[in-house]
């Protein structure tokens, strides 16, 4: 987590000015009005219909400015996650920056053999225990998609996987609201019913429109769902430029914004004043090979303004940042994960996810969480900025040592070089000799023990036996539901 | 118990506290040579081993090794005709025409904490000023470093003035600095390490020949 004092260069900076974010918003409201969305719930249809809207054939729904300024209104600005414990971890607000993991990952690099594979529950266990013990990473996602699981009931293994080993909060995904209703009732059944868990939200829901303008049933009850139960969500398109979206990124940006704000109108419709995220995780395709990219600098780009945006909305955002295209632990993964955390603390988004995603958001490994972790505390350090005070100024530390002192064996220097540095756990430190005498150590060699180091080591555990015990109950009921094998 | 407080307060760089327990162990009339190998010397111990392992830094030894040094000062007049012995004596100074001190003197700081007895001489140190304290403290090693190119040559200088005499036929010659290379120490006779740790290591490679 990173706190921006809101009077520092950081905390008050701005890349793009309220008149352009104003012609974004402007021109979704056109699309809103005039273009229209595509409505696929029943209960959606009919608090919109009851709000004004005008329903027209075949789902269309053509939402007013006046039904989104309404919304934007009721909708918090604020508002703060809880670790599983029920301590509280951090406030969503302007100039607080959280990052999280990845989320549902469908292949993973086997830690062992190198090859790539589908994931398996195991994989998600223990990318929840190494991102548990790693300091710079606030909160974790599901990782990687368990497919050694049904994929009707993989959400809730994967809800699961994470409370046991981490009390970190989250950020949860669900295949429809059936399997997010499992999700909540866990979390409620660890925070001791519905009301503590309103009071005392554990996670955030991250449910996606389908882009261009369209709003699944699954997506919009999930989004109803979160407002009922007062759950935080996003509702986050994925909108690509030059495939869903128009080629331009402010073309783009209109469509992801007017997606974003057309669950933000039916989930305060729902409840108003139930908390929500701003998020719009636009990206580009790539030309070539048509997929989708996680990294580049449009990716990073697109994200500063969704900060900006949030803000400019007084509402908390979703943000991106630690993801790659990259294959393997590379050169490409060190570039593209370092870029978009730069990105987002100048955009300064609240809820940062993906770090560690790599591979075209198809792959995620162990090795890339521990990277990402890297690079979030290098990075934390540059947004630290350059203390300056009387006693940092350190005259009187200048005038004891004088011309040709010596400033290592100071008292101050051994009490305070451990906040003022950041110390490495991975990057190279050492002179060629020194490096070629310690067996010219490799990165990624050094991140694969680590991992190994953590998986292999008795993991803490942080749900007792009773509430394990009720999610084995609610995982065996969504089962039966299914008429399948839990 | 005294000696695993004495082992915590050189971890935890607290040298007041240290004082306090060495004052008492002698009061309680611990033998001196007891206090040094059970209580400083485990601690120092330690400190090396987690500093191999990258959990604790540079200033973290060197704090460590005050601690055990403003212990090793209460005990030194005790232990004088007792058996205890420093590892040897070292006289390190940075060459003729070069005013760089930092990583000499964390060499310095490092081979003392290691249990040397190492007498700086500082910076811009004349051949004729290694060789005199050579003379005068009768050290085993000599230590020079050497930031720049151009002072260099002053270390080939000095390790001819030092092989010259037969009597200093056994004197160990360690150079270091960041110009410096293994092929350069080879060349003029002497032994390079590439920083402090491997300094110390390479000091007690050669107090074993």
């Amino acid at each position: 987590m990173i706190t921006f004092d809101s009077d520092s260069s950081i905390g008050s900076f701005s890349r793009w000015t309220d008149e352009q974010k104003r012609r974004i918003h402007e021109t979704s409201m056109r699309v809103l009005e005039e273009v229209g969305v595509k409505i696929y719930s029943d209960e959606a249809l009919v608090l919109l219909r009851a709000a004004g809207a005008a329903i027209g054939e075949d789902h269309l729904v053509k939402i007013s400015r006046r039904m989104v300024d309404k919304a934007l209104e009721t909708a918090p600005s604020s508002f703060s996650l809880y670790k599983g414990s029920g301590e509280k971890a951090f406030d969503l607000k302007p100039n607080v920056v959280t990052f999280g993991t990845g989320t549902d990952m469908p292949e993973f690099v086997d830690l062992y053999t190198g090859d790539f594979r589908p994931g398996c529950l195991k994989d998600c266990e223990n990318a929840a225990k190494v991102a548990h013990q790693c300091k710079s990473i606030d909160w974790i996602a599901p990782y990687v998609l368990a497919h050694d699981r049904d994929p009707r009931i993989a959400d809730i293994y994967h809800f699961k996987a994470m409370r046991q080993y981490s009390d970190k909060p989250n950020l949860t995904l669900a295949t429809d609201p059936y399997s997010l209703q499992g999700v909540i009732d866990m979390a409620a059944a660890q925070a001791g019913g519905y009301e503590a868990l309103r009071d005392k939200p554990t996670f955030v829901h991250y449910a996606e429109p389908v882009s261009p303008l369209s709003n699944s049933a699954e997506a919009l009850d999930k989004l109803l769902l979160c407002a009922e139960y007062g759950i935080p969500v996003t509702y986050t398109s994925g909108v690509i430029a030059g495939a869903t979206g128009p080629v331009s990124l402010a073309g783009t940006l209109v469509v992801g914004n007017a997606e974003c704000l057309t669950g933000l109108v039916v989930h305060q419709l729902k409840r108003q004043g139930a908390p929500f995220m701003y998020g719009c995780e636009a990206s580009i395709m790539d030309m070539k090979t048509t997929v989708c990219m996680y990294g580049g600098p449009e990716y990073g780009l697109m994200n500063s303004f969704v900060g900006e945006m949030g803000r400019f909305y007084h509402l908390p955002s979703f943000g991106l940042s630690g993801a790659t295209d990259a294959n393997e632990v590379d050169f490409q993964m060190g570039a593209e994960m370092m870029y978009s955390m730069m990105t987002a603390i100048y955009g300064r988004q609240n809820f940062v996810h993906d770090n560690g995603y790599m591979g075209i958001g198809q792959m995620g490994s162990l090795q890339a969480i521990i990277g990402a972790n890297e690079l979030l505390t290098f990075v934390k350090r540059y947004a630290q900025d350059i203390a300056i005070s009387e006693e940092s100024l350190s005259f009187e530390a200048i005038m004891e040592e004088g011309p040709g002192g010596s400033f290592l064996e100071k008292k101050e220097t051994f009490r305070k070089f451990r906040k003022e540095y950041y110390l490495p756990e991975f990057l190279n430190r050492y002179r060629n000799i020194a490096w070629a005498a310690n067996g010219k150590e490799r990165i990624a060699d050094k991140f694969t023990q680590k991992a190994k180091a953590i998986v292999e080591s008795e993991s803490p555990e942080f749900i007792d036996t009773v509430t394990k015990d009720q999610f084995d109950e609610i995982i065996k009921e969504h089962a039966e539901f299914y008429r399948i094998e839990s | 118990m005294l000696f695993k407080e004495m082992k915590e307060a050189i971890l935890e760089g607290d040298d007041e506290v240290i004082v306090d327990l060495v004052e008492k162990a002698i009061k309680d009339g611990v033998d001196p040579i007891e206090i040094l190998d059970k209580g400083l010397v485990p601690g120092m111990d330690e400190v090396g081993k987690l500093f191999k392992e990258g959990e604790i830094f540079v200033p973290e030894v060197l704090m460590s090794a005050n601690v055990m040094a403003a212990g090793n000062e209460l005990l030194k007049p005790l232990l004088v005709g007792g058996k205890r012995e420093v590892k040897g004596k070292i006289i390190i100074g940075t060459v003729k025409g070069d005013l760089h001190d930092i990583g000499k003197k964390i060499v310095a700081m490092m081979l003392e904490g290691a249990g040397y007895e190492v007498i700086d001489l500082g910076i811009d140190v004349t051949p004729e000023r290694f060789m005199g304290a050579l003379e005068e403290t009768q050290a085993d090693y000599v230590g020079m470093s050497a930031m720049l190119t151009t002072t260099m040559p002053v270390m080939e200088e000095v390790v001819k003035l030092i092989r010259g005499n037969e009597k200093y036929k056994d004197v160990k010659i360690m150079i270091g600095g960041a110009p410096v290379t293994e092929a350069f120490a080879e060349e003029i006779g002497a032994r390079f390490s590439y920083d402090a740790a491997s300094a110390v290591d390479l000091a007690n490679e050669l107090r074993e020949q």
